[in-house]
Formats: structure tokens, sequence, C-alpha cells
């Protein structure tokens, strides 16, 4: 076994434990913790640096060879908007400034940088590396440059999905809320109006009672001893004038005063069943 | 067979003694029956049904503690064989379409009775 087998050999172990390991990575934080920590065993460089472009959006990972991390949105540097626009592939000595933040430059023995466009379906992906003769990136690292590239892209997207529709369920929860708490207010308007109707036929009920009174009275009560009169009057022929007083003329006045009477009490509780207002 | 009617036996029951003066002074006038009683307590009436047995009463409909309808229900529950024309000073619809359903009820009248009325129910007693 040659010693270029066993380094691949070697990489190859090292990346199959990175991506066991980025699969179980239950939010970005903890993605940039575990490729920050194994990315020594599988790419010799000083900086990796991986800016995802979706919908708009950018999302910026630095790796540096001391372990150190930094994740940024929506700051990409000159080179990688050249990068997106010429897609030409970057190989050169001249290290942008910009990296400077992350790594003494002048430390840094023959430094090369290096870039790339990876695009997928829906993303694409500038890749960039900044290397010495001290941490030599050469072309056969590229392969797994694109492996581990590949699969931190995937675990981000998947996370990032997964965010975006936990912001959904949560406003989609809110929403529920609203509209429970709407239909709550619905709820006491349609009952308050209820109490109204309630109210109001109780009244109009109350109010119809008492004309179907006034009606009873007037169907019996006052035709009563107007009756008694009339009948009165329709006997009267049937006795001789000496006759009347007693049998007719004492009971025509006391039928006559029965009859204002009741007249009297009609007046009255048709006046105030008529003038009282519907109670609000 | 045709009753006679200078026998039929009348009760008279209004509240109103005056209303049972003027339906027995027509009665009177006009031969139709000699054996008129008139009861201004309903109660009494009923007592005196058992009695008496008369083939005709007279009711009024609006009286106090027993009315008209009452009257009817309790009469129902003892053996008799009268029949019942009411005489109510009440116009009302709903109480004429309740006396339809009276099986002993053969006629509704609105006060005042007068002689031509009175006849009228001597015949309708007649031919019943």
């Amino acid at each position: 076994m040659n010693l270029l087998t066993s380094k691949y050999r070697i990489t190859y172990e090292a990346f199959s434990k990175l991506s066991g390991s980025i699969s179980k990575a239950f939010d970005t934080k903890e993605l940039v913790s575990v490729t920050s920590k194994n990315l020594k065993y599988l790419i010799d460089s000083r900086l990796l640096r991986i800016s995802i472009l979706m919908n708009d959006d950018s999302y910026s990972f630095t790796f540096s060879s001391n372990g150190g991390s930094n994740i940024e949105s929506n700051k990409l540097y000159d080179f990688e908007t050249r990068l997106l626009d010429e897609k030409v592939p970057i190989i050169n000595s001249d290290i942008p400034q910009e990296l400077d933040q992350y790594i003494d430059l002048n430390a840094l023995t023959n430094p090369l940088h290096w870039g790339w466009l990876f695009e997928r379906a829906n993303i694409k992906i500038c890749v960039s590396i900044l290397s010495d003769d001290k941490k030599l990136f050469t072309k056969t690292d590229i392969n797994i440059l694109h492996l581990l590239v590949d699969s931190f892209t995937t675990k981000f997207q998947q996370l990032h999905l997964s965010n975006l529709l936990l912001e959904k369920n949560k406003n989609l929860e809110n929403a529920l809320k609203l509209i429970a708490k709407k239909n709550k207010e619905i709820e006491k308007i349609l009952e308050y109006q209820q109490d109204i109707i309630s109210n109001k036929t109780k009244e109009v009920k109350l109010k119809n009672s008492e004309l179907l009174e006034i009606s009873k009275i007037n169907a019996h009560d006052l035709r009563e001893p107007l009756t008694r009169i009339l009948g009165l009057i329709e006997i009267s022929q049937f006795y001789k004038p000496e006759q009347l007083n007693d049998a007719i003329f004492v009971h025509l006045k006391t039928s006559a005063m029965d009859l204002d009477l009741v007249l009297k009490q009609v007046v009255k509780v048709s006046t105030s069943s008529i003038n009282a207002p519907l109670k609000t | 067979m045709e009753k006679k009617t200078s026998h039929i036996k009348i009760f008279l029951v209004d509240d109103q003694a005056i209303t049972n003066l003027i339906s027995k002074k027509l009665i009177e006038v006009s031969g139709l029956s000699d054996c008129v009683y008139d009861f201004i307590c309903p109660k009494k009436a009923l007592n005196a049904i058992s009695e008496y047995h008369p083939d005709l009463i007279l009711l009024d409909l609006n009286m106090p503690e027993i009315d008209g309808w009452e009257f009817i229900k309790r009469l129902n529950t003892i053996t008799h064989k009268s029949k019942i024309v009411i005489v109510t000073s009440s116009t009302s619809i709903m109480d004429k379409q309740m006396a339809k359903k009276e099986k002993n009820v053969i006629d509704f009248y609105s006060k005042p009775l007068n002689l031509k009325s009175m006849k009228e129910i001597f015949n309708k007693l007649a031919l019943d």
C-alpha cells in the first residue's frame, strides 16, 4: 500500500466519521462545531470558507486551521461576488485582505488562494481555501472538498428549512390563537345579541298578553253589562207600564253602572299599556 | 220521539241574575217551558243535575270560580242527558271553535237572546 492510498483511506474514514456527526447535528451551531473539529483530518489548509446562496440570501461559514470558526449572513466578499458573476475558479497568490481578520497573513509562507463556484439545484456555493507551504492544499484534495461541501450544505439546507417550517408553524399557531380569540369575541357579541333578542321577545310577548287581556276584557266584561241592557229592553215590552220600574229600570240602572265601571277600567288599562314604551 | 217543549226542564247558569231573569222571561212569554231553574252559582247547578235531570242548560262562559268550560268538563264526569247551549257575551271566534268540539253543546249564541233566538234553540233541541 503506497502513501497516497493510505492517505485516501484515512481521509475517507475521517470523512465517514464527519458525515455521521453532521447528519446528527440538530442545529447550525453544532453543524459548524463538528465540521470545525474534523476538518483538519480531511483537508490541509489555513482557511476554508463556504458561502451558500439560497433565495436571495447568503450564509457564510469560515473555518480556520487553529480551530476557529465564524458564521455570517449576507456578507459576501469581492472575490466571491466575482466568482458568482464570472464562474471562473481562482488560484493565485494574491490573498484577499478580507481574510486578514481570520488569520495573520504575514505569518504564511507562499500563501495560495483557491476559489470555486459549485452550482446545485436552487443554490450556489462559493468555496474558497487559503493554503501555504505548511498547510498545503493540492488538486488531489478537490474531490474530498466536494464531498465535504455537499455534505455540509445538504445538512445546512435541511436545518434551514426546518427552522423556516418551525417559524411558519409558530406563525400559524399565532394565527390560530388570534382566530380563537376573535371567535370568542364574536361569540360574546352573538351572546349579547341573543340576550337582546330574548329580552325583546319577552317584552313583545308581555305586550301581546296585555293586548290579549284587553281584547278579553272587550269580549267578555265590556259586552256583558251591555247585553243585559239590550236584553232588558227586549223583555220590557212584556211588562205593563206600572211594572217597568221594579222589573226593568232598577236592573237597567245596575247594568248601566256596571257598564260604566268596565268602560273606565278598559280605558285605563288600554291607555297605560299602549303608552308604555318597550324596555330596552 | 219529539219532546214536548212545555215540559222541558231548563237550567239557566249565569253568574248575572239579571241575565237569568231576561232568559226566564223570554221562555215564559214564548210558552216554551214552565219548568225553568236558574243558578248564579255553577257549582250549585252541577249538584242539582242528578236531582232534576235537565233537558237543556243555557250556559254562560265567563263566570268566576267555575267558568263555562270547567262546568262542561265536570258535567262530563257524571251521567246526564242534558244538552247545552252556550250563551255568552263573548264574540270570540276561539270560544265558538272550542264549543264545536264539545259533543253535548248543540249551539252557541252571543248575548242578548231574544224571542226569535230562544225559539230557534227550542226547535233545535226538539230536532236533536
